[in-house]
């Protein structure tokens, strides 16, 4: 075995080229696998970690007031792992002159002892003295604020701000990142809340529960009934979903990353194929005369097969640890989107160890065939090779008015019938993962440019309480810029969760918004894909109600045709679900103005306006003069955004998914080059002797470049063909994904030219590149030396 | 038989290998070959003979010497002017017959006319029929080389080296590896050739095949030991 040995390293160094590039091949397949594996591996476990350290409240009960006794009683309850009390009271913080963003300020109990919904210190003072604020630290670039800045904060019913000292940032793991909803966090002590004239009282019952909706469930039902019996009032109840608020966008988003993997990985091995294949075809010869003296077929594939296994083992080491580095970096751009922090970037060894074993034996296992096919060769055949022959009856029915020459090169491109297979898929492949990639990318932001295209305001205005119609629009008219105001009705709402998992009706999983177009202005934005819209003149006895899918996935029980409650503060009103609608935007859900009318209890009263702006209007300068019109009349807006920061907000939402999908491309565009490049380098070099035979024929150094480069040209056309066809149900695929596990919606199929442009001049340059310079150098070459190749 | 067809004058040529180390397969070689005429270029393996060939064919370049063939002073040629003289003026004839395997034989000698374009488009086809019947080979024009007998392949490599109607056909070892009959229709061919008044150079370690030359140019070890005149 040890001469075997020899022998393979021999071959490794004879061919030391095409091991290099067979090698390349292998160590890319790694790295995409494994740092796509690795990444899942780190955030699937530090996501859980983050989530699980912060202790999340299973149920939220709302109430007057939450002293020690009563989470002294709820803590000894049966399924009860933790009580706290919390207190959130929307305001508005200047982040820049007259420029007002919404800050969600949360009074905590007690810094030192935070048993549920656990914010972690950053930096600065913990806890932080009277009159000062910890920031969240996803916030800051949205607050504008670092420890030591002074916030200065609007709060509900009072008409100045109030200056709140920033004494440092604090993590909230259970908060999706500030600077992607355009909002700010603020953490205070309850003396802090009463410096602000709120009062100190808390009035969020926080309770961590055994796992399980059912224990959740048992202790809301305890609770409720508790409060009950002394007296107090039950406002609202919450079972929460105890999921991170983007978990959909991050399933969706590695899932994809696996496939695309996977993809690489498949693509790797065919190169390897590919090459390897090529290397054993210059051995031939050497195998007849191995057999000649005694090798036997198994010996010979041991042989090599070690010589594979040297290589692809190697690689696959290497690339792995590339991979773990790139896992590391994206799981640490992929934490920042999902607000996580200081987390443990070590990805497991078993999973290293898993990847390696698939990126070595996965190109293995391809290089197989050729291996068998060439230790399999007839002895007499192999010792009389003459090099790649040709015995198949021409086609040149259809070939007759072509140039000899141009006959020469689309049958030379067809010669090697798997290499020309291998090399137009592996190069196709990579087309079309670049052209799926770009494809969704534009329906990505085609359908938020088009969700925002279609609304005909230029900035919304959303108020913590409804107001008069009529005192809003005429307020709102009166500021420089705007052309109509439209009010909408919007409250922020919550549905029972259905009869069969709690008995009191009164429970939700979480509030959202309500809102209801003006009869006439069409909801253009949202689709119906389910059910319908309900019309005003409908006679009717229940409010009805259509859903966003996003809703729908948080709330599989709005299904159409389902009932169930509407709860507002202490109002409940009965709602059937008659639709639902596809848009992008957060989980919301829709009513007439009648039926807003009916579940709020008043008439004439909006949530929210929509303003039409005269063109040329700056939406940001409108917005700061609202704001001050608003806080003027005692207003308090809880949403204020141009349709600018809209698009913004929307397209950071997706940013996890865009990265990923360019950084498949741009695997893509390495992966697929490379294959095509050495597949054709190899193929022109297998033909020196060819074209010595042509140069000694007269043909000109002109002639041959064109021969090879049509002859490149006919793979790389033919594999462009492939790729477009394959990117078809690529990019559905990968959209469908994107689309309905992460966002909810379903993206239209978009066909991306810039791709198609930048696929075709990358195509064609490396085919430029890969066959001028083998032709080039065997142009250059006396035809001796081209003829006496082998 | 006229002025030359071939001169050579002190030529030598020197290989190189990558470490520097050097090997002169020929040393201050001098002949002339006249028009018309056939000569032999004899001796044993590794004597020079091959390179000698490829410095006629105009496939390699001397190391030092003047070498003149069809009137051109190869050495002052440049690449391209080298291939275009080679294509218009010289049929070269490979050992192992070197027909394109992607083309059929007609095809084969359709390329070397499209390269070179000496014969106008529309009289390609004739002349392509009018060598294959020369050779012999017309009902095998439109298959693969690969579908011919060894004999049969040579004989369109023949056919091959005579579309452009060179002045100088160069062959080597024409018959190395070929049949006794098939060998003999090629060396018929030859003659035939030189009825028409076409030079013949022909590279062989083959005494016999040698032997029909007019005359026998001998190699040994680079050198050129024997000038003489056939006997046959």
């Amino acid at each position: 075995m040890r001469m075997s040995v020899a022998k393979a390293m021999a071959d490794l160094r004879a061919q030391g080229a095409k091991a290099a590039l067979l090698w390349l091949a292998i160590a890319i397949g790694a790295l995409a696998v494994m740092a796509a594996f690795g990444a899942r591996a780190v955030l699937e476990r530090e996501v859980a970690r983050s989530f699980d350290e912060s202790r999340p409240a299973a149920v939220v009960v709302w109430t007057d007031d939450v002293d020690a006794a009563l989470m002294k009683r709820v803590s000894m309850m049966p399924g009860v792992e933790g009580v706290d009390a919390r207190r959130l009271v929307r305001t508005r913080v200047e982040v820049a002159d007259k420029t007002w963003r919404s800050l969600l300020l949360y009074g905590v109990r007690d810094f030192a002892d935070i048993r549920v919904s656990r914010v972690h210190s950053v930096d600065g003072a913990w806890p932080p003295p009277p009159g000062s604020a910890l920031v969240e630290r996803s916030a800051v670039s949205v607050l504008a604020k670092q420890t030591g800045g002074t916030l200065s904060v609007r709060i509900p019913g009072a008409q100045e701000p109030q200056a709140l000292a920033v004494a440092g940032l604090a993590h909230d793991p259970a908060q999706a990142p500030g600077w992607q909803d355009n909002l700010g966090y603020a953490y205070v002590t309850p003396a802090t809340l009463g410096q602000l004239g709120l009062g100190t009282q808390l009035d969020q019952l926080q309770v961590d529960t055994a796992a399980g909706r059912t224990a959740a469930q048992a202790v809301a039902t305890r609770v409720q009934r508790l409060l009950a019996d002394a007296g107090r009032p039950v406002l609202r109840v919450e079972i929460s979903p105890r999921k991170h608020p983007h978990a959909d966008h991050m399933r969706a988003m590695l899932l994809l990353l696996r496939v695309l993997a996977a993809l690489s990985l498949l693509l790797s091995a065919l190169l390897a194929a590919n090459l390897f294949g090529s290397m054993l075809a210059r051995q031939t010869r050497e195998v007849g005369v191995m057999k000649a003296i005694g090798g036997s077929p198994a010996r010979i594939a041991r042989i090599f097969l070690l010589l594979a296994a040297t290589v692809s083992g190697s690689a696959a080491i290497v690339g792995a640890l590339g991979g773990v580095m790139v896992a590391k970096r994206f799981a640490r751009f992929a934490g920042e989107q999902l607000n996580l922090y200081d987390i443990a970037l070590s990805v497991p060894s078993d999973v290293v160890a898993l990847v390696w074993l698939a990126a070595t034996f996965v190109p293995l296992a391809a290089t197989l065939w050729p291996i068998v096919r060439a230790s399999r060769v007839n002895v007499r055949e192999a010792i009389r090779d003459p090099g790649i022959q040709w015995d198949r009856a021409p086609r040149t029915a259809g070939l007759r008015r072509l140039s000899v020459s141009l006959r020469l090169s689309l049958r030379n491109s067809l010669r090697r019938r798997g290499r020309f297979v291998l090399t137009v898929v592996s190069f196709a492949l990579g087309g079309a993962m670049l052209m799926a990639a770009a494809n969704v990318h534009r329906s990505l932001v085609g359908a938020v440019d088009e969700s925002v295209e279609q609304r005909a305001d230029g900035l919304e205005v959303r108020f913590l309480r409804p107001a008069s119609t009529t005192e809003l629009v005429a307020a709102a008219q009166k500021v420089d810029g705007v052309q109509r105001a439209i009010p909408w009705g919007a409250v922020l709402a919550g549905f029972s969760l259905p009869q069969e998992a709690t008995a009191d009706g009164r429970t939700v999983a979480g509030r959202y918004g309500l809102l209801a177009p003006p009869n006439g202005e069409r909801h253009a934005s949202a689709t119906v894909v389910q059910g319908r819209w309900p019309s005003k003149d409908e006679g009717h006895y229940a409010v009805r109600i259509v859903v966003n899918r996003q809703l729908l996935a948080l709330e599989p029980h709005l299904r159409v045709g389902a009932k169930t409650t509407l709860l507002l503060g202490q109002r409940s009103t009965s709602a059937t679900v008659v639709g639902v609608v596809e848009e992008i935007a957060p989980a919301s859900a829709y009513v007439t103005p009648e039926d807003m009318a009916r579940v709020i209890g008043q008439t004439q009263v909006s949530g929210a306006v929509r303003l039409v702006l005269h063109e040329g209007v700056s939406a940001a300068s409108v917005a700061t003069e609202l704001e001050a019109v608003l806080a003027e009349r005692g207003w308090f807006p809880v949403y204020l955004m141009t349709k600018e920061e809209l698009r913004a907000a929307m397209v950071d939402h997706f940013m996890i998914l865009l990265v990923v999908l360019l950084a498949l491309a741009a695997a893509a565009i390495l992966v697929g080059v490379l294959g095509l490049s050495t597949t054709m380098s190899i193929n022109v070099m297998s033909r020196r002797r060819e074209i010595g035979v042509s140069k000694a024929m007269g043909a000109s150094a002109g002639q041959l470049r064109r021969l090879i480069l049509t002859e490149g040209a006919v793979t790389t056309a033919v594999s462009l063909l492939v790729a477009l066809l394959l990117s078809v149900p690529l990019s559905a695929f990968v959209g469908y994904v994107a689309g309905s596990h992460g966002l909810h919606v379903t993206l239209p199929y978009t066909t991306s030219p810039e791709a198609i442009v930048v696929w075709v001049l990358l195509a064609s340059l490396n085919t430029v590149l890969a066959c001028l310079g083998p032709a080039e150098d065997a142009v250059r070459r006396p035809v001796r030396e081209l003829i006496a190749y082998e | 038989m006229g002025s030359s067809a071939i001169s050579f004058e002190q030529v030598s040529h020197v290989y190189r290998g990558r470490q520097g180390l050097a090997f002169e397969a020929l040393r201050s070689v001098t002949f002339d070959v006249p028009v018309g005429g056939s000569t032999a270029i004899w001796g044993r393996s590794g004597s020079g003979k091959s390179t000698l060939l490829n410095l006629v064919a105009g496939l390699d370049r001397a190391t030092s010497g003047t070498v003149r063939v069809a009137g051109e002073e190869l050495g002052a040629l440049s690449e391209t002017a080298l291939t275009q003289w080679r294509g218009r003026n010289v049929g070269i004839v490979f050992q192992f017959f070197q027909l394109l395997p992607t083309l059929t034989v007609r095809e084969n000698l359709l390329l070397p006319m499209e390269f070179v374009n000496a014969v106008p488009k529309s009289e390609r086809h004739d002349r392509v029929d009018q060598l294959l019947d020369v050779v012999q080979i017309r009902d095998q024009g439109d298959k693969l080389p690969a579908h011919l007998s060894g004999g049969q392949q040579q004989r369109a490599a023949v056919a091959r080296a005579l579309v452009n109607q060179p002045e100088i056909v160069i062959a080597d070892e024409p018959t190395g590896n070929l049949d006794a009959s098939s060998a003999q229709a090629v060396l018929e061919l030859f003659g035939a050739l030189r009825a028409q008044g076409v030079t013949l150079v022909v590279v062989t370690h083959d005494e016999q095949v040698a032997a029909r030359a007019d005359r026998i140019l001998e190699l040994r070890d680079g050198q050129l030991v024997d000038m003489r005149e056939s006997t046959s």
